[in-house]
């Protein structure tokens, strides 16, 4: 076991979202022109990569994940359609901890982290109109940013002496400010408040051996 | 490779929906006018615009040569239309109009899905129609004058024209049927009239037209056709009339439409001719319609003297001698243009109140008797006059003679006397008395042959006949008959002619013989005078003048109609004493008279 070195992490997870303020929006264009939710920002995948530093039984270092879901009003009939879609993004950058904890179940081994950071968000509004050759589009933005935090627990298996799989579940907590549009402020925040899940592939490039 | 990554939203809601029906049926009014047909406004005028449809009207647009001046969301949109606020000229009103699809597509949500209809109306501004409103007149095919007119609003806008002409219509005339523009007076004829043309549009507004027409009454001529005959004629009236000619006092012609009639001549006085003029229809006439044109004709020439002149001859000189009020004036007997001029004032007569003119047979020498004296002159040039201040005349004076042994024999008015003058001296010489004295002044019963050797005096109760031996007279002849007259016969000293019992007698002196006598039981006979230039002898019988050579009385040489009986004849003219001196050269028509 190395008891120093490099870290770094990919994960693919998956959680839900929130949104509040999000799917309000959505749901206040329900009605207009026949619009129904035809999607409502669904649970989905994230992505996240970690470049840390191991010593002992801690690990810290940078994190960076990337949230994605969405949203669509649709309506059509034999005149024409008009869809909504909304694209929801969260780009997190941020710092993280974590404790290993020896179970005494080589190869595996639990632990305990903690990592918090500036959450990132901008939602696209695209609306598209078709009648009958006619159609036109129009494309809205808003974009704002908040810290998170978010606790988490999981287990790694070592695979090689520097790789090791990883699971883990957490929570992710949102402090938003509220969202721009045109450098406009609205009031509208991005809120990624929900259950994480993760799985992923630990690299370690030691730095000494024990 | 986080685009990548982004959520793609999805899901599907189609709607299924019946497509629109291609056309719907839309109604859309305006105040029931045919959009064909032209509203014209010619004051403020209420408008209002109904639509009717299947469908939900969406919004409707009123616009005015394509500018949209209001907007209906309703059924219905009422607005008034000022012709003051519009300019005059021509407009098109329109109406387009949407209406929904009904199916609730997205199309017709977005509008872009809709039923279009439109109408639109042709207006006509026409803010004072007053100011187009045009009469005039003319005549007609038929001849009567015809007011017309024109107006810019159509017919269908005006309710009825009233027409008054004062002046040659009855009354006032309404016509309702608005197609209807013009009117035929059958009052008018010439001179003047005005016709008020007053047109009603629906609503009351009224406007009027005043025609006024001036034309000139006929002229009327007259014309000489030949001795018995002449024409008078008259221009037309301007519009069809009848006519009433009336020639002397005598009515010719009565409503007659022809203009163009001869009419019997009449020697010796001018005949006033007139001709009125009126409607054709009698139905119209009144006061202000009836005209008279005027004229005067008489046969021959005028002399341009004063009434009632004197007369006398000098054969010697061919010189008329007459009167005009107080001169004594000569004149060429050929030409008969005055050659000389002569006042003889008086107190307070002159030759005005003058009684005779006389010319010696043997020289040049005239005589001139006025109110209060006698003038002789030597000639025509009037110089150096000799005055016999005792010797006055009028017209009543029975004698007024010069003899070609230089006498002056005259008989005053009311005397049983002829004085006997020296005409050289004015000295008197010796009276004749006669016992037949008459009380007529014309024609001549008494006289003197012109070599002063025999004196006469005629009178209904007979006749004396001196012969003069020096300043001694001695009775020839007498007898008993009824005498109407006694001439001298000119160049026959020995010869005198006689209207007596029912004959004209033409004797010889001193035996008072017969020479030739013409019988006048059935129509009597009035003597003139026998012509000294030519012989002729003038007398009236009946209703004309008659001519024949002294020596036959059987053979009338000239005849004209006349009612004068105080004509004399001088070098073959035919003179009047009466109104207006005229005369006529009988020369052209000797034996040609028929």
């Amino acid at each position: 076991m190395y008891s120093q070195g490099y870290t770094a992490e990919y994960s693919i997870g998956y959680g839900n979202y929130q949104l509040k303020d999000i799917k309000s929006i959505q749901k206040s264009m329900v009605g207009n022109y026949g619009l129904k939710i035809t999607d409502c920002f669904p649970d989905n995948y994230t992505h996240t990569v970690t470049l840390g530093y191991l010593t002992g039984t801690n690990n810290f270092g940078f994190q960076m994940s990337y949230l994605t879901t969405g949203g669509r009003l649709h309506v059509a009939d034999y005149s024409g359609s008009y869809v909504t879609d909304m694209y929801m993004n969260g780009y997190r950058l941020g710092g993280f901890y974590r404790s290993l904890i020896d179970t005494g179940l080589k190869p595996c081994q639990f632990y305990l982290q903690i990592a918090s950071g500036v959450m990132i968000s901008s939602l696209r509004i695209q609306e598209k109109m078709t009648i009958y050759n006619e159609s036109q589009e129009v494309t809205t933005r808003l974009s704002g940013s908040g810290t998170y935090i978010e606790p988490s627990l999981g287990f790694s298996f070592r695979l090689a002496k520097i790789c090791r799989l990883s699971a883990g579940v957490g929570y992710e907590i949102d402090i938003p400010n509220y969202m721009y549009y045109d450098n406009q402020k609205t009031d509208v925040k991005a809120n990624w408040n929900g259950v994480r899940f993760y799985g992923g592939l630990t690299f370690i490039i030691p730095e000494k051996t024990n | 490779m986080l685009v990548g990554c982004e959520y793609s939203p999805m899901g599907e809601n189609i709607i299924d929906l019946k497509t629109p029906d291609k056309n719907i049926p839309v109604a859309i009014t305006l105040n029931n006018v045919n959009p064909a047909d032209t509203i014209y406004v010619y004051q403020t005028t209420s408008v209002t615009i109904q639509i009717k449809s299947t469908k939900s009207l969406v919004k409707a647009e009123v616009m005015l040569n394509n500018n949209v001046f209001a907007t209906i969301s309703q059924s219905f949109l009422s607005f008034d239309l000022i012709p003051g606020q519009l300019a005059d000229g021509v407009y098109k009103l329109s109406v387009n109009a949407n209406f929904t699809s009904g199916t609730g597509s997205l199309a017709e949500q977005m509008g872009m899905e809709q039923y279009s209809g439109g109408l639109s109306w042709t207006i006509r501004v026409i803010s004072h129609p007053e100011n187009y409103f045009k009469a005039d007149y003319r005549l007609n095919k038929e001849g009567y004058l015809e007011y017309y007119w024109s107006n810019k609003v159509p017919p269908s806008c005006i309710d009825r024209y009233e027409i008054h002409s004062g002046l040659s219509q009855p009354a006032d005339t309404v016509i309702t049927d608005p197609e209807k523009t013009s009117f035929v007076d059958y009052g008018f004829e010439c001179g003047y009239t005005y016709c008020q043309i007053t047109t009603y549009l629906k609503g009351g507004f009224g406007f009027t037209q005043s025609v006024s027409i001036t034309k000139p009454t006929p002229k009327i001529y007259a014309e000489y056709i030949d001795l018995k005959h002449f024409r008078v004629y008259w221009e037309k009236s301007y519009a069809n009339a009848r006519y009433k000619l009336t020639v002397g006092g005598n009515v010719i012609a009565t409503d007659v439409n022809d203009t163009s009639y001869v009419v019997p001549q009449i020697f010796g006085a001018g005949q006033a001719v007139n001709v009125e003029i009126r409607p054709r229809n009698k139905a119209y006439d009144n006061i202000y319609n009836k005209y008279t044109a005027y004229t005067n004709y008489f046969l021959g020439s005028s002399l341009g003297l004063g009434n009632w002149p004197l007369f006398a001859y000098n054969k010697k000189d061919n010189i008329l001698y007459s009167t005009t009020y107080g001169s004594l004036v000569a004149i060429n007997a050929t030409t008969m243009k005055q050659i000389n001029y002569m006042s003889i004032a008086g107190h307070p007569w002159g030759l005005a109140y003058g009684g005779k003119l006389a010319t010696a047979p043997h020289n040049s020498t005239v005589l001139a008797m006025t109110g209060e004296e006698t003038w002789i002159y030597s000639d025509s040039y009037f110089n150096n006059p000799l005055l016999i201040s005792s010797v006055k005349g009028d017209v009543n004076t029975h004698l007024s003679a010069l003899t070609s042994d230089d006498r002056f024999f005259v008989v005053p008015n009311g005397t049983s006397t002829c004085n006997v003058y020296s005409s050289i001296t004015g000295i008197k010489l010796f009276d004749i008395p006669f016992t037949y004295n008459t009380i007529y002044t014309f024609p001549e019963f008494v006289g003197v042959s012109e070599n002063g050797q025999y004196f006469w005096a005629a009178s209904e109760n007979g006749i004396e006949v001196f012969e003069v031996i020096g300043t001694t007279t001695q009775l020839i002849y007498t007898d008993t008959r009824f005498y109407k007259g006694a001439l001298s016969v000119p160049s026959h000293p020995d010869q005198i002619i006689c209207r007596v019992g029912q004959a004209i007698e033409h004797r010889h002196l001193p035996d008072f013989s017969l020479i030739q006598s013409m019988d006048v039981t059935t129509y009597g006979a009035v003597l003139c005078n026998v012509d000294p230039g030519t012989m002729n002898f003038l007398y009236h019988q009946n209703d004309s003048l008659r001519v024949c050579n002294v020596n036959d009385f059987s053979k009338t040489i000239f005849q004209i109609r006349s009612d004068e009986r105080t004509c004399k004849i001088y070098n073959n003219k035919v003179l009047t004493f009466g109104l207006g001196p005229i005369y006529i050269d009988i020369t052209p028509y000797l034996n040609n008279w028929k």
